[in-house]
């Protein structure tokens, strides 16, 4: 795991391009040739790009199907993880998107005390991709849409020999509204929140470093 | 429309309905109803340091926040804040400002400054389901009465007179009480001294009391306290200092009786940080709270503002080890346009961090719009999780609809 992350942010740090959205000067796909700056206004930026690197927490919630002999039941089950996200950002003036890749791990809990099932901090992995579109309401708020498409690894624990935990499927697509606020130069806060499945709710909440 | 306008009658009926039941003068139920219907301001709010406005001062008479606006704080709300729409597009800002008055553009005499706010709120527990629960608070009804002892305002008397409806002020429902009465002493610009009852001096007042950072850790709507506030304030930082001994409605052994100092320092303009710490206790049980805060301008109207804390609570009977656990809200304000704002909060909070305990987590995000002069109103979204601290929980959602008038 410690290998794959150090990979990624060696990555981010070897192919970093440029940094901010509001740094036009920079990096633009629109450069101007030195012996024209003197007798021509500098020609406008059309688009910024960057790398960043993304850490978050994603929660979300779901139903466990128990099965022990002829009796099923429905229990809820809470996931937590830290992840980490490789990112490039394309910001023009008013649209940007970016597209990551994300990996992470958590701990979750599911059942319910006295009801057949019930099973604390169980561990798991998820990784997945993270493309984005967003409106700049300003150089330091944008807001947009991630769609997050997840999978996750997990192996609920079964209680006895007969019982089988069905944690529904393990890939996700999952829309997010989302918020990115530019807090500093390089850092940003990043919330978003969409519907998983029906009755449960994705959130993902972090801070992002741009190179 | 027509469900808007059954609301606006439900808040009317139930505002005209406790002015009249309770025997006040018909004139002054005629002149609420019209200061309804012409309404101009609304309140400040710490998020407003991305208006350039950082310190509480510029727009209250207490310099940490809450309670009344005086003169200034009502222009700029009508001037700046609120939308425009209702106005002609010929009216400067400050025409408009001049009209923020309690009678308008009608000057009061210099030693009285009147206010009148009344917050209401319906909530929609589990839309959608079976479990639904639909219900309608009014949260707060006050009457502000502010007095001067001369004209440039060295000498204070603010009041707030409050009205609880169902909801319990120390065990009295439907009640008049006191929420508020302070000597106001302005010693220089850089010191302001308060004697009386007000709310204690501690982390980020935002106005939702069933916040984290609110009700939770002896901070909520009725939790005012008797004491004494040194206020040192200076262009980059304040300071507060805090002695307190509870509330006068309060039993004697429900008292908390403590002190707390709180303070901000600005890094640069738009961008605050500060630090609150609390120490009280009560026959009942004793508190410690600590807290950093940071408040940041993002661009005109837009903030972001977060405060991260722990809190210890000792119950005073039996032999109870101390709960320490941990609070955290982030809230960000997103100005679209002049009164219109998107708001996101999202909280967590942890009973304690030593031994295994539930996490709980909202998330409130909504509309928070000023679309007429004096008047306010929230559409939010509220989502809560709940990491249990052994098992799982389902997610919950609720609907909540937020009017406040602030006249």
């Amino acid at each position: 795991m410690k290998k794959i992350l150090l990979l990624l942010l060696t990555m981010g740090l070897v192919t970093h391009t440029a940094y901010a959205q509001e740094e036009t000067d920079e990096t633009t796909e629109e450069s101007t040739p030195a012996t024209e700056t003197a007798t021509k206004k500098p020609a406008r930026s059309r688009s910024l790009q960057n790398w960043g690197v993304s850490l978050s927490t994603l929660q979300w919630n779901e139903t466990l199907r128990v099965q022990d002999g002829i009796n099923m039941s429905r229990q809820p089950a809470n996931y937590n993880a830290i992840t980490v996200t490789l990112m490039k950002e394309i910001t023009y003036y008013r649209w940007g998107w970016s597209a990551g890749v994300f990996i992470g791990s958590g701990r979750a809990n599911g059942g319910v005390p006295g009801e057949g099932y019930l099973q604390d901090k169980v561990a798991f992995t998820t990784y997945g991709v993270s493309p984005r579109g967003f409106y700049r309401f300003s150089g330091r708020i944008n807001a947009g849409v991630t769609l997050m498409g997840m999978y996750k690894n997990i192996d609920w624990p079964r209680e006895t020999s007969t019982q089988i935990v069905d944690a529904g499927r393990n890939l996700y697509v999952a829309g997010l509204l989302d918020l990115n606020i530019r807090l500093f130069r390089k850092w940003d806060f990043y919330s978003g929140l969409g519907p998983l499945k029906e009755g449960d709710t994705l959130w993902k909440v972090g801070v992002n470093y741009r190179f | 429309m027509r469900a808007r306008y059954r609301f606006l009658l439900i808040i009317l009926s139930r505002h005209l309905e406790f002015l009249i039941v309770r025997h006040i003068k018909y004139l002054l139920a005629v002149f609420i109803f019209a200061a309804i219907l012409q309404t101009e301001t609304a309140e400040a709010y710490p998020d407003f340091i991305g208006y350039s406005y950082s310190s509480c001062i510029t727009c209250h008479y207490n310099g940490l926040g809450g309670g009344a606006l005086n003169d200034y704080g009502r222009a700029l709300f009508a001037g700046e804040i609120t939308s425009r729409a209702v106005f002609p597009k010929k009216m400067e800002d400050e025409e408009i400002s001049m009209m923020s008055g309690f009678l308008g553009t009608k000057q009061l005499p210099w030693w009285v400054r009147p206010g009148l706010k009344y917050r209401g709120l319906w909530l929609k527990t589990s839309p959608g389901s079976k479990a639904t629960i639909e219900k309608f608070y009014n949260m707060q009804n006050d009457i502000n009465m502010n007095f001067f002892l001369d004209k440039k305002q060295t000498y204070a008397l603010i009041t707030t007179i409050g009205y609880t409806g169902q909801e319990a002020y120390y065990g009295k429902t439907n009640t008049w009480f006191m929420r508020e009465y302070y000597l106001r002493w302005k010693q220089s610009n850089n010191l302001w001294i308060y004697v009386g009852q007000m709310d204690k001096a501690f982390g980020i007042r935002n106005v939702d009391h069933s916040a984290v950072n609110r009700k939770v850790i002896t901070l909520g709507q009725f939790d005012q306290s008797q004491g004494a506030i040194a206020h040192f304030t200076y262009p980059d930082w304040d300071i507060a200092l805090n002695a307190f001994f509870g509330n006068a409605a309060q039993e004697d052994n429900e008292k908390q009786k403590g002190y707390s100092i709180a303070g901000e320092y600005q890094v640069f303009e738009k961008f605050k940080i500060g630090g609150s710490f609390l120490m009280s206790e009560s026959d009942l049980e004793k508190w410690k709270l600590a807290a950093f805060t940071t408040r940041m301008g993002l661009s005109k109207g837009s903030a972001i503002m977060a405060e991260i804390g722990l809190k210890e609570r000792t119950p005073q009977i039996g032999v109870t080890d101390p709960e320490l656990g941990t609070y955290a809200l982030v809230q960000t304000l997103v100005n679209l346009e002049r009164g219109y704002n998107l708001l996101s909060v999202i909280e967590h909070s942890k009973r304690t961090i030593t031994e295994s305990s539930d996490e709980s987590m909202k998330w409130a995000i909504g509309a928070l719009m000023f679309p007429l002069p004096r008047t306010e109103l929230r559409v939010m979204g509220v989502n809560n999780k709940t990491y249990q601290a052994s098992g799982g929980a389902e997610d919950q959602w609720s609907l909540q609809g937020q009017v406040h008038v602030s006249y």
